[in-house]
């Protein structure tokens, strides 16, 4: 369990640093191609090198530091079969308890993400304030707060104060809808 | 002694009620928000970062200011009476200041805190105004080579403090590549990916608002549930008026240690990288070092707040310093302030210097003010903290997630921005989830554009680029040296871990 979950830590630590590095080789193909070459490589050509040089200085790393804990758990778990059982037990319950967490936080990250998505994509077709009440309320309610005061009334004044300080008095152009 | 006329102007342009109520609101700001545990100062000034833009320069910037101040004092409130900092620097105020809430004496705790954090602020900012003049003639000498090696500094500095040197070298070095993405100045176009709107460049102001802002709300979300139980406890302590005095002047019982821990603050600030939580780390040890309470450190002892506090709130002192002289932002909260100047059209550097010295001796003499409205504020919110520390997060979070969005929007009346904002959030949270430094990638994105334009003029100018610009010149040989003097702790850490494994 603890050996699998930290291949997968590593696993994904190399995969956001290949991320990294893709992107930064995309860039540098796509200026190396560019008519004046020399003068447009003059900074972006060493920053790479050093980029693909640490990047792959840390994958090296990372590798060797997860077959090193394998290795060492592999020798460990011979040796002291009984300590392994009662931590197993202990972690066991402290799993629950974290995933239960875990699970919490998954979800909300989930709502948090869609929710502002769907908000920036709807914002300037259905205007500023039907949107925000929307999005405000629909969050506050996913996020697990029950009361009518926290997922309507706030909303509400929030948008109210918001539409009268920045349209009204600030005269900005928030996007308009239909409704205002 | 041109300094003395621009510091007496810059006083002068204080005198102005719109910058004194936006000094208060500022501070109350950033103490309220500084309670609320979660909601750190760099999200606070990024939060407020859109608003400012209509504001004229010398408001805008003394608001962001001291919501710096504010939220650096506010985040041990939270720190103290439910032992979960309301920002990381308050870690160590709350190693002595809870347990003086569970002995009964919180409003004891958060009167020493609001007393010794105003006296760091103060001890700061005096010397952010005395050393000012010294950088700055030292930095306008400086050439793009100079330049060049300053931001190096700055990034190696911020990568051997970090745990993994070689992932703050990448973050940085990545930021550098995304600053270069835009025209340049011979005319091509680099990376916009088609996008007319980057051909000025990635937005800064979004970018930062997406990187600091909105991704530390991920953070946030998973915060709802830890502070959900300890919160109950808090009310017995609250608004005990008298408690609040007596620690109040008890901080300056203790002068010997809110010099040594502002000095300490002040000197910590400076680094990039480093900030008031590696400043009030060091200075809780100092200060148990120096103690004859040495045995009462972590049990409640008030020198503990006190060296906590004031080292913390100097730091501001050392970071402006920094950012204001050379452009270069050490920590979050300065990165936010670059971006706040950039709205105003202001770019920090020594140049700003030359061409408005007034607002920039306003800024820093409004700090001395600002640390005397601290102690009012500071005790008032103190008196209501218990009912602070309660709001939930499920509220907060969309509430500054919906502000957030608006205020990006609201700068330049582009969706483009916001778009950006959002990618830039993404960015920001799997950087912080794989524990790559976001500062490094904010200082190449703010460096990137200097750099490259720096490079292509000594390039064109020279008509070469070899070592010997570097080496030719007596400043960059010296900066050189520092450079090299910014690698020493990791190579000890480096032979350190090699002797370890030796042995």
């Amino acid at each position: 369990m603890n050996v699998l979950s930290a291949i997968k830590i590593v696993c994904a630590e190399i995969i956001v640093l290949l991320l990294i590095f893709g992107c930064s080789a995309l860039y540098y193909l796509e200026v190396a191609a560019l008519p004046s070459r020399t003068l447009n490589l003059l900074l972006i050509q060493p920053v790479f090198v050093v980029i693909t040089m640490c990047t792959f200085a840390l994958i090296f790393l990372k590798l060797r530091d997860s077959y090193m804990r394998m290795h060492n758990s592999e020798e460990s778990s011979l040796t002291n079969a009984s300590i392994i059982e009662q931590a197993s037990a202990s972690a066991s319950a402290s799993i629950i308890a974290n995933t239960t967490a875990h699970r919490t936080f998954v979800k909300n990250s989930i709502s948090f993400g869609i929710c502002t998505l769907l908000y920036v994509i709807l914002l300037d077709k259905l205007g500023f304030v039907l949107t925000s009440f929307l999005y405000l309320s629909v969050l506050i309610y996913l996020l697990g707060s029950r009361s009518l005061w926290l997922t309507f009334v706030l909303p509400v004044a929030v948008v109210a104060f918001l539409y009268v300080t920045m349209v009204v008095m600030l005269k900005f152009s928030l996007p308009a809808g239909f409704l205002v | 002694m041109a300094e003395l006329s621009s510091l007496w102007a810059g006083i002068s342009l204080l005198a102005d009620w719109h910058v004194i109520l936006m000094m208060m609101l500022g501070l109350l700001f950033g103490i309220v928000t500084g309670a609320i545990p979660g909601f750190s100062t760099p999200l606070a000034i990024s939060v407020m970062l859109p608003i400012t833009f209509s504001m004229e320069p010398l408001g805008a910037i003394v608001f962001l200011t001291c919501i710096y101040a504010g939220g650096n004092f506010g985040s041990s409130i939270s720190a103290i009476l439910i032992n979960i900092p309301g920002s990381p620097q308050a870690i160590v105020t709350g190693l002595d200041g809870y347990p003086m809430t569970q002995q009964g004496r919180g409003s004891e705790a958060l009167g020493l805190a609001v007393s010794s954090s105003a006296v760091g602020n103060l001890i700061g900012a005096i010397f952010l105004i005395l050393i000012m003049p010294l950088l700055v003639k030292f930095a306008l000498s400086f050439g793009p080579p100079e330049l060049f090696l300053v931001g190096v500094i700055g990034l190696t500095v911020i990568a051997s403090l970090h745990k993994s040197f070689l992932k703050a070298i990448i973050a940085g070095a990545f930021g550098v590549l995304l600053g270069t993405v835009g025209m340049t100045s011979a005319g091509s176009t680099r990376g916009t990916l088609g996008f007319y709107e980057l051909l000025d460049g990635i937005p800064l102001i979004p970018a930062l608002i997406g990187l600091i802002g909105f991704s530390e709300l991920f953070l946030m979300l998973q915060r709802t549930y830890v502070a959900g139980g300890e919160a109950s406890n808090t009310s017995r302590n609250s608004g005990n008026l008298s408690q609040l005095l007596v620690g109040f002047r008890r901080s300056f019982r203790h002068p010997v240690a809110l010099l040594r821990s502002s000095a300490i603050g002040v000197l910590i600030g400076g680094l990039p990288g480093a900030g008031g939580t590696v400043a009030s780390v060091v200075s809780y040890n100092e200060g148990r070092r120096f103690s004859k309470n040495r045995a009462n450190f972590g049990k409640g002892e008030p020198e503990g707040v006190i060296s906590a506090e004031a080292a913390n709130n100097a730091s501001e002192g050392g970071a402006l310093a920094l950012m204001l002289s050379l452009g270069i932002p050490g920590g979050l909260a300065t990165a936010v302030l670059i971006g706040g100047f950039m709205l105003q059209g202001l770019i920090p550097g020594p140049r700003l210097f030359l061409d408005n010295p007034a607002l920039l001796y306003g800024v820093m003499s409004a700090q001395i003010f600002a640390s005397f409205m601290l102690l009012l504020f500071g005790l008032i919110v103190s008196f209501y903290a218990a009912k602070i520390v309660k709001v939930p997060t499920v509220v907060l979070i969309p509430l500054i997630a919906l502000f957030s969005i608006i205020g990006t929007y609201a700068v330049k009346l582009l969706m483009f921005d916001v778009y950006i904002m959002l990618v830039f959030a993404v960015v920001g949270i799997v950087l912080r989830k794989f524990d790559y430094p976001l500062i490094a990638i904010i200082l190449g994105l703010i460096l990137g554009p200097i750099l490259d334009g720096q490079l292509m003029r000594t390039y064109q100018g020279a008509g070469e680029l070899t070592l010997s610009i570097f080496l030719d010149r007596p400043l960059s040989l010296l900066l050189l040296g520092i450079l090299a003097l910014s690698l020493l702790p990791l190579a000890v850490r480096l032979t350190k871990s090699f002797f370890n494994k030796r042995g």
